[in-house]
C-alpha cells in the first residue's frame, strides 16, 4: 500500500510530463508475462505503412494465442513522429509493457534533427529487411541502361531520380559519392511517397526512379518501369534480376546499398526478461504463416529476424555509421 | 464571480488600450513574424543554389518579404482602421475551454467534459436541470460513445491513468 | 462502347442483397464520420479496415468504397449548421453555407444544395470515370511538377476575391497562413525549419486543428454576446423545419445546376491530378464559378457558392479513382488505406487490375453509382433531423460546440497538440476578425502554399534553376498565360478607367 501511495504521490508531482501519456502504471516483472494492457506506440496514422506493420505483428500473436489480448496501439504523429519516440525513450514508469514501432526511416531523421538516440531505447527485434533498386520507364527514358545515363550525367547532361524520403534521400546521397559526382549533375526530387515518385516517373517527368520492389512490382510486370539498378551487394531475384549492381555496371565503383529494417524497441527502462519475452513473441511471430503470407510475401519484403541481443548490435552500428556520415 | 468581475474591471484600463490599438499591433506583430522569417530563411536556411535553384529558406523568405511591405503599410494607414470593441462575455468561452483542457489533465478528458458540460449549463447559463441533462447526456454519448469505442481515440485518462493504467 | 458494357456487368456484380446492404452500411457510417469534425476518411476508412477481411474483396471494397465516397457529403453538415468544417474540403462550403443556413434562414435548402450538388457532381465525375477511366489517369501523368506549379499558382490569385473589404488585412492574413504552412520539414531537404528547437513545430502545424479552431472556436467567441438576443429569430427558424419547408423551389435548382455541372467536370479532372485532392478541387470549383455570373454574390450564401464546392469535391474523390484503379497510384492517403485493403485481400493494385480482375474493377465503379444514388437519399430523408440543431438555443450551443472543438482537434492529431493549436488559432483569429481582417484566406492560403512550394523546388531542379521551365512545357506555359491575364486585367481597366476619368476632368 505505501508504495503505491508513494507512487501516485510522485505521479502528482511528474503530471506535466504524462501530459500525453496513457497506460502509465508501476510495473514489476520477474520471469516476465505481461498482467496488464500493453500500450503500443506508432508514429504513423492509422492506415500508415508503420501501422499496417504494427497490426500484421499484433494480429499474428493474437490469433496465435501468444498474446492473450490485442496491444492498445497509441498513435503519436507530432513533430513527425519525433514526439511519441522521445515519450517512448522517457517512458519510466510501466516501461514493460510499452513498444515502439521502429524502423531505420525513423531512425535517421531522429538522430539527424532530435538529441534522442538508441541508447535511449531497448532494442526488441529487428522483423525484416528491404532494398532498393533504380528503374526507369521504358517509353519515355532517354536513357536505356543505367551506364547510359552515367555517361549523360558526366558529360553534363543533368540526370534527375526522383524517390521518396527518409532513406531514399540517404541512399541517394551514398550513390553520388560513390560515383564522385555532384548534386547538379545527379539530381534528386524528393516525393512525399514512393508511389508519387512512380507517378513522375510514369509521366516521363524524370529519367530514374527509386523504389523498393514491393512498390514498383505490378509496374514492372505490366512492363512501364524496367529495373536498371539494384542497389545491393547481388542482384535481385525473379522479375528484377535483370539490373545490374553497382560493382557491375562500372568495377571502378563499390556497390551501393542501404538495407531499410523495420524493428521493434521498448524504452530504455524496459526490464530485460520483459526484453527477451517481446523478442521471443516476435520470433515466433516472424516464423508464423499469417506474418510470412499476409505481411512479407505481399511487401516482397526479405524476413531477417534478429533477436534482441542482435538487433542491439545492429541498431547501434547502424546509428554510428550514419552518424559519421552526416558528421556529427 | 465576485472576485472575477474585481479583477476585469482592475485591469479594464489596460485591456482598452490594447484593444484601441490592435490597428497598430496587428500589423507589428505580423512584421516581427515576416523579420523573424527573413532573418531565418537567409541566415540559416539559404536562399538561392547555383545550381539546385532555391534553397530551404526561398519561399518562406520571399513571402515574408511581401508580408513585412503590407504590414508596414496597414501600419501607416491604420489611423483609418475602425477600433475593436471585445466585451467582457465573449471571453467566458475562452476561459471555459481552458478551464476544460486544464482539468483534462487531471480528471481526465471524459469526466472534464461531464464537469464542464453541467457547471456550463446549469451554474452559468443557470439553464434547467433537463436542458443541462439532455444536453450533456447527448454529448457524453457522442464522445464516449463514437469518438472513444467506435473510433478508438484514447482520450487522456490524467491523474485516474496514473493509477489505474 | 465496351466501357459501357463493363458498367452493366459490374452493376451485375454489385445487386445483391448483401452488397447492396453493405453498401447502405457504408454510406451511414461515411455520413456519420464525414460529419463529426477532426475524423476525416482516412481514419474512418482506416478504422474499418479490420471488420473487412471476413468478407470477400469485391464487398469489402464497397463498403470502403461508399464510406469514402459518402464523407464528401457528410463533412458538409457541420459546415452548415454550425459553422465548423467535418473535413477540409468543407472549408469552402462554410463560406456560404453557413451565411444561407443563418442569415438567410434557409438551412434546409443549404443542406439540400449540399447534397444535391454533391450528387451531381459526383455523378458527372463517375460518367467520366466510366468511359475515360485508364486514358483519364494518363492526363494526370502529363503533369508535370512545372505545370503543377502554373496551376497552383493561377488557383492562388482567386484567393483575392477572398479577402473581402479590406483587401490589405486580408493579403496579410494570407500570407501569414504560408508563412505558418512553412513550419515544419522542408519537402526537399528533410531538415527541419522555422520550428525553433520545437519537437512538436518539427512535424508542422496540423491543419484540421488549425481550422476548427480559426472558424469553430473563434465562431464560439463571437457568438457569446448575442446568446440571449436570438428568441424571434429561433421563432422564424422553427415555421420551415420540415422536409416540405426545406424543399428547393424550381428557380433553386436552375440556379444550382450551371455551377455544379461546370464545377463536376472540373472537380474530375482536378481529383485525377498528382497529389492534389478534393480540397484543391473544392477551392478550383469555387474560385472557377466566382467568375460566372451569380444571383447573389458568393460568400453571402449564395447556393452557387455551396453547390460550385460540393460538386467539386465529389467529382474529385470520383475522379481520384481513375489514376487508383487504373495505375495503383493513390491521390491521398485515404486512397492509400484503400490501396492497403485491396492487397490483403489478395488483389494486386496496379496497371493490371482492370485486366486481371474487371468484375472487381468494374464493381467498385458500379458501387460508387449505388453509394451515390444511397448517399444522397438517405442524407435528404436526414435533413429534417439536422436542422432541428437549429432550434436548439445558442446558449446550449455554445458548450456543446466547445467540447467538439477540443474533442475533434484531439482526435485528429492523437494529442493535446492538436487541442492547444486549436485554442491558439481561435484566439488569434477572434481578435483579427474584430480588428477587420477576414480568415478565410489564411485557411486556403496554408492548404495551397505546401503544394505550390514543393511542386515549384521540383521544377526547378529539372530546370537547374531556370525559370524557363514554366515557359517550355505547353501546359505550364498556357497556366502562366491565364495567370498573367488573371493579374494584368484588373491593373490595365484600372489605368483606362482612371484615365477616362482624367479626361471627363
Amino acid at each position: 500500500m505505501k508504495k503505491v501511495f508513494l507512487f501516485v504521490l510522485i505521479a502528482a508531482l511528474m503530471l506535466p510530463l504524462f501530459a500525453n501519456g496513457n497506460g502509465e502504471s508501476a510495473g514489476s516483472s520477474a520471469g516476465f508475462a505481461p498482467t496488464k494492457d500493453i500500450t503500443w506506440y506508432c508514429t504513423s496514422k492509422p492506415g500508415g505503412g508503420s501501422d499496417i506493420y504494427t497490426r500484421a505483428i499484433s494480429d499474428s500473436a493474437v490469433a496465435n494465442g501468444w498474446l492473450s489480448k490485442a496491444p492498445l496501439i497509441n498513435y503519436k504523429t507530432d513533430g513527425a513522429g519525433e514526439v511519441g519516440r522521445n515519450e517512448v525513450a522517457n517512458t519510466k514508469q510501466n516501461a514493460d509493457y510499452t513498444l515502439l514501432t521502429f524502423n531505420s526511416g525513423d531512425l535517421m531523421p531522429m538522430v539527424a534533427n532530435t538529441p534522442n538516440r538508441i541508447k535511449n531505447f531497448t532494442p526488441i527485434a529487428i522483423m525484416a529487411t528491404d532494398k532498393q533498386l533504380l528503374f526507369i520507364n521504358p517509353e519515355k527514358a532517354k536513357y536505356k541502361t543505367f551506364a547510359d545515363a552515367l555517361a549523360a550525367a558526366k558529360a553534363g547532361t543533368q540526370v534527375v531520380i526522383a524517390g521518396s524520403k527518409g532513406d531514399d534521400l540517404e541512399l541517394y546521397g551514398m550513390l553520388i559519392k560513390e560515383l564522385g559526382l555532384k548534386e547538379n549533375q545527379i539530381a534528386y526530387i524528393t516525393n512525399d511517397s514512393t508511389a508519387d515518385a512512380i507517378t513522375s516517373g510514369l509521366g516521363g517527368h524524370v529519367d530514374l526512379v527509386m523504389s523498393k520492389p514491393a512498390a514498383a512490382s505490378e509496374y514492372v510486370k505490366a512492363g512501364m518501369l524496367v529495373p536498371v539498378l539494384a542497389l545491393s551487394d547481388s542482384r535481385f531475384a525473379g522479375d528484377l534480376a535483370s539490373a545490374p549492381t553497382l560493382h557491375e555496371v562500372d568495377a571502378q565503383y563499390n556497390d551501393v546499398e542501404l538495407p531499410v529494417w523495420r524493428g521493434i524497441v521498448g524504452p530504455a527502462a524496459m526490464s530485460e526478461e520483459a526484453a527477451k519475452f517481446y523478442s521471443d513473441l516476435a520470433k515466433k511471430v516472424s516464423e508464423s504463416k499469417e506474418w510470412i503470407e499476409g505481411y512479407l510475401e505481399k511487401n516482397s519484403l526479405k524476413s531477417s529476424f534478429m533477436d534482441y541481443k542482435e538487433a542491439k548490435a545492429y541498431m547501434e552500428k547502424y546509428e554510428a555509421d550514419y552518424l559519421k556520415k552526416i558528421g556529427k | 464571480m465576485a472576485e472575477n468581475t474585481e479583477k476585469t474591471t482592475g485591469k479594464r484600463g489596460v485591456f482598452t488600450v490594447i484593444s484601441d490599438h490592435l490597428p497598430q499591433i496587428i500589423p507589428i506583430c505580423t512584421s516581427a513574424i515576416a523579420i523573424l522569417w527573413i532573418v531565418l530563411g537567409l541566415k540559416q536556411y539559404g536562399f538561392w543554389d547555383e545550381f539546385k535553384g532555391p534553397k530551404t529558406g526561398f519561399f518562406p523568405t520571399i513571402i515574408a518579404i511581401v508580408m513585412l511591405a503590407i504590414s508596414i503599410f496597414a501600419l501607416i494607414t491604420s489611423g483609418k482602421a475602425k477600433k475593436p470593441e471585445f466585451e467582457k462575455e465573449n471571453w467566458m468561452a475562452a476561459l471555459g475551454m481552458l478551464a476544460m483542457v486544464l482539468m483534462s489533465y487531471v480528471i481526465g478528458m471524459e469526466l472534464s467534459i461531464l464537469a464542464f458540460m453541467i457547471l456550463w449549463l446549469k451554474v452559468y447559463e443557470k439553464c434547467t436541470w433537463r436542458t443541462t441533462i439532455v444536453a450533456t447526456v447527448i454529448v457524453m454519448a457522442l464522445v464516449i460513445g463514437a469518438f472513444r469505442f467506435w473510433l478508438g481515440i484514447n482520450f487522456p485518462l490524467g491523474l485516474f491513468g496514473l493509477i489505474f493504467g | 462502347m465496351s466501357n459501357f458494357a463493363m458498367l452493366f456487368r459490374g452493376f451485375s456484380v454489385v445487386f445483391t442483397f448483401q452488397n447492396i446492404a453493405v453498401c447502405l452500411l457504408g454510406a451511414i457510417l461515411g455520413l456519420i464520420v464525414g460529419a463529426m469534425p477532426g475524423i476525416g476518411s482516412l481514419a474512418g476508412v482506416a478504422l474499418l479496415l479490420p471488420l473487412t477481411y471476413k468478407f470477400n474483396p469485391t464487398t469489402a471494397i464497397i463498403l470502403l468504397g461508399s464510406l469514402y465516397y459518402s464523407n464528401m457529403y457528410g463533412g458538409s453538415f457541420s459546415a452548415i449548421l454550425l459553422n465548423i468544417p467535418g473535413d477540409s474540403p468543407a472549408v469552402m462550403t462554410m463560406l456560404d453555407g453557413y451565411p444561407m443556413a443563418k442569415k438567410k434562414k434557409r438551412p434546409g435548402q443549404a443542406l439540400f444544395t449540399a447534397n444535391l450538388a454533391s450528387f451531381v457532381g459526383g455523378t458527372i465525375g463517375m460518367i467520366i470515370l466510366t468511359f475515360l477511366g485508364p486514358g483519364l489517369a494518363n492526363v494526370g501523368l502529363h503533369f508535370g511538377p512545372q505545370d503543377m506549379t502554373a496551376l497552383l499558382l493561377v488557383a492562388m490569385t482567386s484567393i483575392g476575391w477572398l479577402v473581402g473589404k479590406n483587401p490589405t488585412q486580408g493579403v496579410i492574413l494570407t500570407m501569414l497562413g504560408i508563412l505558418l504552412a512553412c513550419i515544419g520539414m522542408d519537402p526537399q531537404t528533410g531538415a527541419p525549419r522555422y520550428n525553433f528547437g520545437n519537437m512538436y513545430l518539427m512535424g508542422g502545424i496540423p491543419f484540421v486543428p488549425f481550422v476548427i479552431g480559426t472558424v469553430g472556436f473563434s465562431q464560439v467567441l463571437r457568438l457569446m454576446s448575442e446568446r440571449n438576443d436570438k428568441v424571434d429569430e429561433d421563432k422564424m427558424v422553427k415555421q420551415k423545419l420540415t422536409i416540405r419547408g426545406s424543399m428547393l423551389t424550381g428557380h433553386d435548382v436552375k440556379r444550382l445546376l450551371p455551377p455544379a455541372i461546370r464545377s463536376g467536370v472540373l472537380g474530375t479532372f482536378v481529383g485525377v491530378l498528382p497529389g492534389a485532392g478534393a480540397t484543391t478541387g473544392a477551392f478550383l470549383g469555387y474560385a472557377m464559378n466566382k467568375a460566372f455570373k451569380s444571383e447573389e454574390p458568393f460568400g453571402t450564401g449564395a447556393i452557387e457558392g455551396i453547390a460550385s464546392c460540393e460538386a467539386a469535391n465529389n467529382a474529385a474523390a470520383a475522379g481520384a479513382f481513375a489514376p487508383l484503379l487504373a495505375l495503383g497510384i493513390p491521390g491521398s492517403g485515404t486512397g492509400a488505406v484503400l490501396l492497403g485493403g485491396l492487397m490483403m485481400w489478395g488483389l494486386n493494385p496496379g496497371p493490371l487490375l482492370f485486366t486481371n480482375n474487371p468484375d472487381f474493377a468494374w464493381g467498385l465503379i458500379a458501387s460508387l453509382f449505388l453509394a451515390n444514388l444511397l448517399t444522397l437519399m438517405i442524407s435528404i430523408g436526414v435533413i429534417p433531423f439536422l436542422i432541428k440543431i437549429l432550434t436548439v438555443p445558442v446558449k446550449v450551443i455554445i458548450p456543446v460546440v466547445l467540447v467538439i472543438c477540443m474533442v475533434g482537434s484531439y482526435a485528429n492529431t492523437y494529442s493535446m497538440y492538436g487541442v492547444v493549436v486549436m485554442i491558439i488559432a481561435g484566439l488569434v483569429s477572434y481578435i483579427c476578425e474584430k480588428s477587420g481582417y477576414s480568415t478565410a484566406p489564411m485557411l486556403l492560403s496554408f492548404v495551397l502554399a505546401p503544394l505550390l512550394e514543393n511542386n515549384m523546388r521540383k521544377a526547378f531542379i529539372t530546370s537547374q534553376g531556370s525559370v524557363g521551365i514554366f515557359f517550355t512545357s505547353p501546359i505550364s506555359c498556357a497556366f502562366m498565360v491565364i495567370l498573367f491575364a488573371i493579374v494584368l486585367t484588373p491593373i490595365i481597366r484600372g489605368i483606362i478607367a482612371s484615365s477616362k476619368k482624367k479626361k471627363e476632368a
